[in-house]
């Protein structure tokens, strides 16, 4: 417990340098505006920003990469409340009871209950990213490469089980994702691989250009089919300050959000979005009065709030500990520290103290700084919203390629990034989604690495991955979830919770 | 066109990816499970996308899903050209005009704006990436044509 305190004393001593201070504050103030703009997801966002990361250390790069996935969970409300547009996607569920209220003239409220339930969410997850990041290290420590094969299988599994759309689809992006991680130099015998003698496939895809294209570039395409490019109303914002009684209403809701939110952050592919969703139908089942819900119930606002900034920051949990990023803009801040020659996995926390406290002690500060960007500081998103999207996706457009250039000094990544850009449209318009496959980009190599080493050691015996206990019980549990998901029942559960 | 339907594209699309890379790493050195070449795995998921690029064109056969959606030609190739366009000025021409170019081009991706806004927006863009990247973090980025100097 002392040894607790002391480790967090040091992250806040690493959190309060003035450099990490200004990083932890761009990220939140970047995050809240991209958060508050649709059409501009945290994911993008991170990828654009990674060739910037380049230049910071690894600690101060995942202080603001960080920053802006919660901070934009913030900015995603207000839009949601506002204009009944979600600002991100993990603020669909906002949009119900958060317009609603701001119909009937309760904006402020609205927004303060958002701002403060993400603010206790906030707080919480990081205590509990202290107390379980270490435990889980622990445990993680003792893994052979069959265990850590059989954990990606694992996770990459999850991830298909929770990506919307059709199973076999989101594995085949999977595999797709594993296959493209794969060209290039083979580690072991170094020897190319569909390279299809390309200078530039020797070293392996780049990550970058490949999340800016997928993420970035794809992105605007879609979108630019979808707006017009026109700026938007909002409804005024009056009081801010929330009522007793919706204090007393929403007071349980943010609890139950955010246990809900941490849960589903950790488990691998799930991520802030299906936790807003979950919270929210969570919330409406135990309501005593479900008609009041999309009528402005408080409830409707708090619990998906305080779930989907959990789940944001909970995320962080899997990928320090085991090295295994839970959905794609964890795979980014993996990207991210391997740029750096940062290897996530379970000595991050023994060996990198600095960078592991330092960010569990900056998301405090950062959600402090959330809380007063969001609420006395409204009317400037309020503004920013009325920018049309036809302005925004020139700026993005240029951010990107300039940053993924910037990475090698190379005209061959930006010609990259465009052809997966392409790839990631037509991909998406077959209802493929991309997150898979980025998944699969970024573990494809080790998930190789450690399949080989074990068949290696078992002298090409298959039977070490079930006779190894740890192995085995990622393998059953990964079995279970698969089966689950083809089970007719919860398949039907699925469909539903992703319509609804 | 009926037979034309999302699932059953991108079955075909999965297996010809997966054919594709069995062609291009026939000449890999597969070995053995315990020793494995530089072939066994990525051939391996290449084997995986045929299969399941075929059981996806099976069911999208049998229970047809969503129509194909129509491809937007207009955002998908003047947002790519313009990215294109961006990367063949860059070195040559400098940072300012590839950001014009690609400012200019990609307007007409949308609902294009005036032609003075576009201005307003290529200078203003022209300015933040000359503080950010070149004054700001020392990029070797070139900002104006060669021989301009």
């Amino acid at each position: 417990m002392e040894a607790l305190f002391a480790s967090i004393l040091h992250g806040f001593a690493i959190a309060l340098t003035p450099a990490n201070i200004g990083l932890c504050m761009v990220g939140c103030v970047l995050g809240t505006l991209i958060g508050v703009l649709p059409g501009i997801g945290p994911t993008a966002t991170v990828a654009m920003l990674m060739p910037i990361t380049f230049w910071l250390s690894p600690t101060g790069a995942l202080i603001m990469l960080a920053g802006v996935f919660y901070g934009s969970q913030y900015g995603g409300s207000t839009t949601a409340i506002l204009v009944n547009l979600p600002g991100e996607s993990s603020s669909v569920v906002t949009c119900l009871d958060g317009y609603a209220m701001a119909q009937q003239g309760r904006a402020g409220a609205a927004l303060a209950i958002a701002a403060l339930a993400s603010l206790f969410a906030g707080t919480v997850t990081t205590i509990a990213i202290a107390l379980g990041g270490p435990a889980i290290a622990s445990i993680a420590l003792k893994f052979q490469s069959p265990d850590y094969a059989s954990v990606m299988v694992l996770g990459l599994v999850a991830a298909v089980v929770l990506a919307h759309g059709s199973l076999p689809k989101a594995i085949s992006m999977i595999v797709l994702g594993v296959f493209l991680g794969l060209v290039g130099t083979d580690v072991s015998t170094s020897e190319p691989r569909f390279t299809l003698g390309i200078q530039d496939l020797y070293d392996g895809i780049g990550f970058v250009p490949v999340a800016m294209g997928m993420f970035g570039i794809a992105e605007i395409i879609y979108n630019l089919e979808n707006t017009s490019g026109q700026g938007v109303v909002t409804h005024p914002v009056d009081r801010l300050w929330p009522s007793r009684s919706d204090f007393r209403q929403a007071s349980p809701a943010a609890i139950r959000g955010t246990l809900l939110g941490i849960a589903l952050g950790i488990l691998p592919g799930g991520g802030s979005t299906v936790a807003s969703f979950a919270a929210y139908s969570l919330e409406k089942k135990i309501a005593r009065d479900p008609s009041r819900f999309g009528k402005g119930a408080v409830e409707g606002v708090a619990s998906p709030e305080a779930a989907n900034n959990a789940a944001a920051q909970a995320c962080f949990i899997p990928m320090l500990a085991l090295g295994l990023p839970p959905n794609a803009i964890m795979a980014l801040m993996a990207g991210a520290l391997m740029i750096h020659g940062i290897t996530p996995g379970p000595e991050i926390i023994v060996k990198q103290p600095d960078l592991f406290w330092g960010l569990v002690a900056s998301m405090w500060i950062g959600n402090l700084m959330l809380v007063v960007l969001n609420l006395p500081l409204i009317w400037i998103w309020v503004k920013l919203l009325q920018i049309p999207y036809r302005y925004l996706f020139p700026a993005i457009l240029v951010f990107c390629c300039i940053g993924v250039y910037s990475l090698k000094n190379s005209l061959m990544e930006i010609v990259f990034m465009a052809v997966f850009g392409v790839i990631g449209y037509l991909l998406r318009k077959l209802q493929c989604e991309p997150a898979p496959l980025l998944l699969g980009f970024i573990l494809g190599p080790m998930l190789e690495e450690n399949f080989r080493r074990s068949l290696l050691v078992s002298g090409g015996d298959p039977s070490i991955f079930l006779t190894r206990p740890i192995s085995l019980s990622f393998l059953i549990v990964s079995a279970m979830l698969l089966i689950a998901v083809l089970v007719p029942a919860v398949r039907h559960r699925r469909t539903e919770a992703f319509q609804e | 066109m009926r037979a034309a339907n999302q699932d059953f594209v991108a079955g075909v699309v999965f297996a010809s990816v997966g054919l594709l890379g069995l062609w291009v790493g026939r000449d890999l050195n597969v070995g053995t499970a315990a020793e494995m070449g530089e072939g066994y795995f990525p051939l391996l998921m290449c084997k995986l996308l045929v299969g399941l690029g075929a059981l996806i064109s099976v069911i999208g056969l049998i229970s047809p899903g969503g129509p194909l959606e129509r491809i937007e030609w207009r955002p998908l190739t003047l947002v790519s050209a313009s990215v294109l366009v961006f990367a063949a000025a860059l070195e040559s021409l400098g940072v300012i005009a590839a950001i014009i170019a690609a400012v200019t081009l990609s307007n007409f991706a949308g609902e294009p704006a005036r032609a003075k806004s576009v201005a307003v927006l290529a200078v203003v863009l022209s300015l933040a990436v000359m503080a950010i990247f070149v004054w700001g973090l020392g990029l070797p980025i070139r900002a104006l044509p060669t021989g301009l100097f």
